[in-house]
């Protein structure tokens, strides 16, 4: 058994094949962790966000110059727009850190009043753990 | 072969294990580990950040048996499931007494059987206790507030409790095959050091594995893949694909791990000296 995994070890390292770590599985699990956790946060803050009106949207790539553009690794950044309350629009940078097994944890590069701190106050004065400053997710392998 | 006998080796077998200090010892540390864990997060309040739900250790008991989880999937199951798996065959060559077992009046297959019951007993019954432990500890010692789960949606503790315990069914089988793995091991070398020893190190192999960036699919037909798919129990969507896939294929091996254990049992010969 050990020497058929190694077998197969060997068969995939040279045949090099597609990545299922890609730029669109990434970008669709950040917009929906970020939607959720983004009303959550305005929520604790005792503002009213209305899920269906943020419309957000992700654009996430590999900074290594070297990588391919897919597959796992420390260097992946997103930057996240959405729709405001007063039809602005409102961006935050996230870095991340994705694993082979399609699990990732993004950590907010800004701005400093939504994603810089790991507790905020919410509407009632308490200190409560800030859920955009950092979080985890996962993607489907196997998905569109 | 008739069942009473298939129980009475078991029995026997249950017995002979209950009164090793060393198995005693290894039940009551799946037991209290996680407590230990819990105790040592809360002294120190530190924040196991790079496992799943690690930074919600201190917000929501839900978090304690899914860190558990991940950490005992990758190192702690494999050595759970062949302690006794592979010791329950090589020990009775260990102390040369399969004269004597197989003289008596239980059939060989009533010995095969009800050996392997115990061997797979046990697996199962340690990674029930850590589960177990690791839940209510979590419970009672960190509490019962909400925690986001992998799509950044609240889970209650009710609805948590049952994705925990799903999550927990999702390790039976990757846990049954490494057991299989062990006794089959431990029928053919007749040795305890193999038979504990290589599924440890296979299950290692295979962690060092799922850190390639490998196919999905090869990814979860591996056992490593078979114990980490509870994370697709955790979104909105809950991605089931990866849990059955995984526990087709350790079922499958499972099988022919105690197949071969079986045939090889079966037409042994033993030597009286």
């Amino acid at each position: 058994m050990t020497a058929a995994s190694l077998g197969l070890l060997l068969l995939v390292t040279v045949s090099g094949c597609q990545s299922s770590i890609t730029q669109a599985r990434v970008e669709k699990a950040m917009v929906t962790s970020f939607g959720h956790l983004f009303v959550l946060q305005q929520r604790q803050r005792g503002l009213s966000v209305n899920a269906a009106d943020l419309h957000p949207t992700a654009d996430c790539a590999r900074q290594n110059r070297r990588s391919t553009g897919s597959g796992p690794g420390d260097d992946w950044v997103c930057n996240i727009q959405w729709r405001t309350m007063n039809a602005t629009t409102g961006g935050a940078a996230y870095s991340l850190s994705v694993k082979p097994d399609g699990c990732f944890t993004a950590d907010g590069d800004g701005p400093a009043d939504l994603n810089g701190d790991a507790t905020i106050a919410d509407v009632n004065g308490d200190i409560v753990v800030n859920p955009l400053w950092a979080f985890d997710s996962c993607f489907p392998l196997l998905s569109h | 072969m008739r069942f009473s006998g298939v129980a009475q080796v078991a029995g026997l077998e249950t017995r002979k294990l209950a009164a090793q200090f060393r198995v005693n010892a290894l039940l009551w540390a799946c037991v209290l580990g996680p407590i230990a864990l819990v105790g040592v997060l809360k002294l120190a309040s530190s924040t196991p950040a790079d496992t799943l739900f690690g930074r919600w250790v201190h917000v929501s008991g839900l978090a304690i048996p899914l860190v558990v989880l991940g950490f005992a999937g990758q190192w702690a199951f494999p050595v759970l499931a062949s302690l006794v798996a592979g010791d329950v065959f090589a020990a009775e060559d260990r102390f040369a007494t399969w004269k004597l077992v197989l003289s008596r009046s239980r059939g060989r297959a009533e010995v095969f059987v009800g050996k392997c019951l115990v061997g797979f007993g046990f697996a199962l019954l340690t990674v029930t206790l850590v589960l177990i432990s690791s839940t209510l500890a979590g419970f009672l010692l960190i509490g019962r507030d909400p925690m986001f789960n992998l799509s950044g949606t609240l889970v209650e503790a009710k609805g948590g409790a049952a994705l925990i315990l799903l999550s927990g069914l999702s390790q039976v089988l990757p846990v049954m095959m490494f057991a299989s793995l062990a006794l089959m091991l431990s029928v053919v070398s007749r040795n305890s050091l193999i038979g504990v020893g290589v599924p440890v190190l296979i299950g290692l192999l295979l962690q060092l594995m799922a850190l390639i960036d490998l196919p999905p699919l090869l990814r979860m037909l591996l056992p490593s893949g078979a114990f980490a798919s509870w994370h697709g129990l955790w979104l909105d969507d809950p991605v089931t694909t990866p849990i059955w896939v995984g526990a087709g294929a350790c079922l499958l091996m499972t099988l022919t791990f105690v197949a071969v254990a079986g045939i090889v049992f079966g037409r042994r010969d033993v030597q009286v000296r």
